[in-house]
């Protein structure tokens, strides 16, 4: 990356990591205003980000979809936009301290690996990648904040603490609302990624490691829609799982560094 | 235990949730332990020869090959039967659900009474079909079981998409087990002009039923580009004959041709050298096309005439670019020519170039394009790709368009309103409020009509 793409990338990398400074320090010592005012931080890292995403847009020539920086950088972005979407609906201004920090990590992430822009490969022409990374990307953002709801429940909640239950009640439906959402989303993503898997490599489904932490995911939350419908799992419960529900999305996200000799998601034709 | 509590053992959520929980612990094993198809067979067998243990898991439970190991498909098979009891089990109360049968007014009454209802004083002038008109602006069916209630449904068939996403783990299995049976890969290569004869370079899944595909093609054209050494396009035209007719079709990564059942799909391209092997009076002994590795990789030996003269292509320098069509005539190419094991030239040829050597001379007579293909025949994919589209039909039809009922009653003094959704307790309580608020401000604006 350039200097100045450089040098904006890294300030808002900053401000994201203020903010949920800020919102712990204000959770932890009692200051609802530092909570209420990072949510500004949010907005305007939001607005450098949406700049960045569009630079890297021009500079490449193609939607930013390619490696690990790119597309730390496009997914960061669905989770602070859904975070503050969330935040703001649900009137928890609270919930970007649990959710910023996989933004952070991801973009942080990409950002140690190869960050030159790269020639739009022929394997990645395709439509349905499109269909398939918009909708990945829309689904690690729910369970991202889904997770963080959950970060944030489980800290407002338990035995010593006097929680309002007015709260508890919102970020509880907040987390089954972002898991039903991602849980859709991750249907599609995993559907579409099956039909251009067959384009590409001639088969459905290959039992690529990838694919397999895809299905793993989403099975997981799976179980956590089924927990919580035909059992009644709300509240700590549920919370705990989906704080390590994004255990599995997590692999799925960084799984093509981890198994790059074997996995088929390289992308490589020649 | 009975028929009867086996199939309501089976039936149960639990039962569902162990099942679950089975195929996410086999799924995280299939990435944890090494599976065949992902370290190769050479590999894997280096890592189960000569160690028990690693044999024992990997071989004998075939853990090591886990999508056709008798532990995954036994846990897949009860899944699946699960799904299917579940079904059968859903169909009565899915029914009774979807055809809306009327509650009891005594059983509304009971609800109202049980549950925390909401009121409002009966305003005057208030009227039940107001009420009824209002409910169905939300998108309610409204039915009016007793002299002083009214119950009505929001998304009434919300249960059929609890059908559908179960029945489509059903046609996704289908869908499996028939590109199981029917499945061939072979990967093969074709220089430009060269008739496809079943030459396959490697046959990499034979089908279980069935011969390989017919494929009556020829390769007419390749259309490869590259940027910074990557492809950045790769395409064919292949001529397929059908009868006395050809008929040509495109190919390039990500857009396979298609040939009946069978794909091709291309993704590797070369240049492939024309060889003329000719003796000192002139005549041609042998001549040959050889899709040569190009850009990377080993040199591409060949062996001509009566296997005396055997010819090494070398790729192309690091960093050269791959040439297009105009540049063809005149790319070179290296060249290591041996003779009875003798290495008799080693250098650079162009089109129209010769090697010459001792009792005869190699002629590059020109360069093709070759392509590296896979061809790929199934049945099978619309039945999955069906599953797929029911699967998400029906997850946002029973997620998105959930079922909410609610219950008005009224006395002289007051109207009560009581509801329930499946789930979003929280925005079903807002729209509960929204609708009280409505009930209200009807009664209030046939007032100001009326009045």
């Amino acid at each position: 990356m350039g200097e100045w793409f450089s040098v904006a990338f890294w300030a808002c990398m900053t401000i994201y990591a203020v903010v949920v400074a800020a919102q712990i320090f204000g959770q932890v010592f009692n200051k609802p205003r530092w909570v209420e005012r990072a949510t500004y931080g949010v907005a305007g890292g939001l607005a450098l980000h949406t700049v960045l995403v569009a630079w890297r847009w021009i500079e490449t020539g193609h939607v930013p979809t390619i490696g690990n920086f790119e597309n730390g950088l496009v997914g960061g972005w669905f989770i602070v936009v859904m975070t503050l979407w969330a935040g703001w609906k649900q009137r928890y201004p609270l919930l970007a301290a649990g959710a910023l920090p996989f933004a952070l990590i991801i973009m942080g992430g990409g950002a140690m690996s190869d960050t030159s822009a790269r020639p739009m490969v022929a394997s990645l022409q395709s439509f349905w990648l499109y269909i398939h990374i918009f909708f990945a990307w829309l689904a690690y953002g729910a369970y991202t904040v889904s997770c963080g709801a959950a970060v944030v429940y489980l800290t407002k909640s338990g035995k010593n603490k006097s929680a309002d239950g007015e709260v508890l009640g919102r970020l509880d439906e907040l987390m089954f609302r972002s898991v039903v959402f991602g849980f859709i989303t991750d249907a599609i993503m995993i559907a579409s990624g099956s039909i251009w898997a067959k384009n590409l490599w001639g088969s459905y489904w290959s039992w690529d490691p990838v694919e397999t932490w895809s299905l793993l995911s989403w099975l997981i939350y799976g179980l956590a829609l089924h927990l919580r419908i035909t059992m009644g799992w709300r509240g700590r419960k549920l919370a705990w799982l989906l704080a390590f529900a994004i255990v599995g999305v997590l692999v799925s996200f960084w799984g093509v560094n981890l198994v790059m000799e074997g996995s088929l998601h390289v992308f490589n034709v020649g | 235990m009975s028929i009867r509590g086996l199939f309501r053992a089976f039936t149960s959520a639990r039962t569902t949730i162990l099942l679950l929980c089975l195929l996410a612990l086999l799924l995280l094993l299939n990435v944890a332990l090494p599976q065949e198809n992902v370290v190769g067979t050479e590999r894997f067998a280096e890592m189960t020869v000569g160690r028990p243990v690693a044999h024992f898991v990997l071989v004998t439970l075939g853990l090591g090959r886990m999508s056709v190991s008798p532990v995954f498909l036994a846990v897949l098979a009860l899944f699946l039967l699960n799904l299917l009891t579940v079904l059968v089990a859903r169909i009565g109360p899915t029914w009774r659900r979807v055809a809306l049968k009327t509650r009891s007014d005594k059983g509304l009454q009971a609800w109202a009474r049980l549950e925390e209802a909401r009121s409002i004083p009966r305003p005057a002038g208030w009227s039940v079909a107001e009420a009824a008109r209002a409910l169905r602006g939300f998108g309610y069916q409204v039915r009016r079981p007793g002299e002083r209630t009214l119950w009505a449904v929001k998304h009434r068939t919300a249960a059929l998409g609890f059908m559908l996403f179960h029945i489509s783990f059903l046609l996704i299995c289908a869908g499996g087990v028939s590109i199981y049976y029917t499945r061939f890969v072979g990967s093969a290569f074709l220089s430009e002009g060269q008739q496809f004869q079943g030459q396959y370079n490697k046959i990499i899944r034979s089908r279980p039923i069935g011969p390989p595909p017919e494929l009556p093609v020829a390769l007419e054209s390749v259309d490869a580009r590259f940027d910074r050494g990557e492809v950045v396009h790769l395409g064919a035209a292949f001529r397929f004959q059908q009868g006395s007719a050809s008929v040509t079709r495109k190919a390039r990564v990500n857009h396979p041709a298609h040939w009946g059942p069978t794909s091709l799909l291309v993704n590797r391209a070369g240049l492939a050298p024309v060889l003329w092997l000719q003796d000192t009076q002139g005549f041609t002994l042998d001549r040959i096309v050889v899709p040569a590795r190009t850009l990377t990789g080993p040199p591409t030996d060949v062996t001509l005439g009566d296997g005396r003269v055997v010819a090494f292509i070398l790729p192309l320098a690091a960093g050269a670019s791959f040439p297009s069509r105009e540049e063809l005539p005149q790319a070179s190419m290296s060249f290591r020519i041996t003779l009875d094991s003798r290495v008799v030239f080693d250098g650079a040829l162009s089109p129209g170039e010769a090697a010459e050597f001792e009792g005869g001379r190699l002629v590059l007579q020109e360069f093709r394009y070759w392509v590296g293909m896979t061809v790929v025949s199934e049945r099978g994919g619309g039945i999955l790709i069906a599953g797929f589209t029911l699967g998400i039909i029906g997850l946002i039809w029973r997620l998105l368009w959930y079922r909410r009922e609610v219950a008005v009653t009224w006395d002289d003094r007051e109207i009560r309103l009581v509801g329930r959704s499946e789930y979003f307790s929280g925005r079903f309580q807002d729209e509960l409020k929204t609708i009280l608020l409505t009930l209200q401000r009807g009664s209030d604006d046939d007032r100001a009509t009326t009045g």
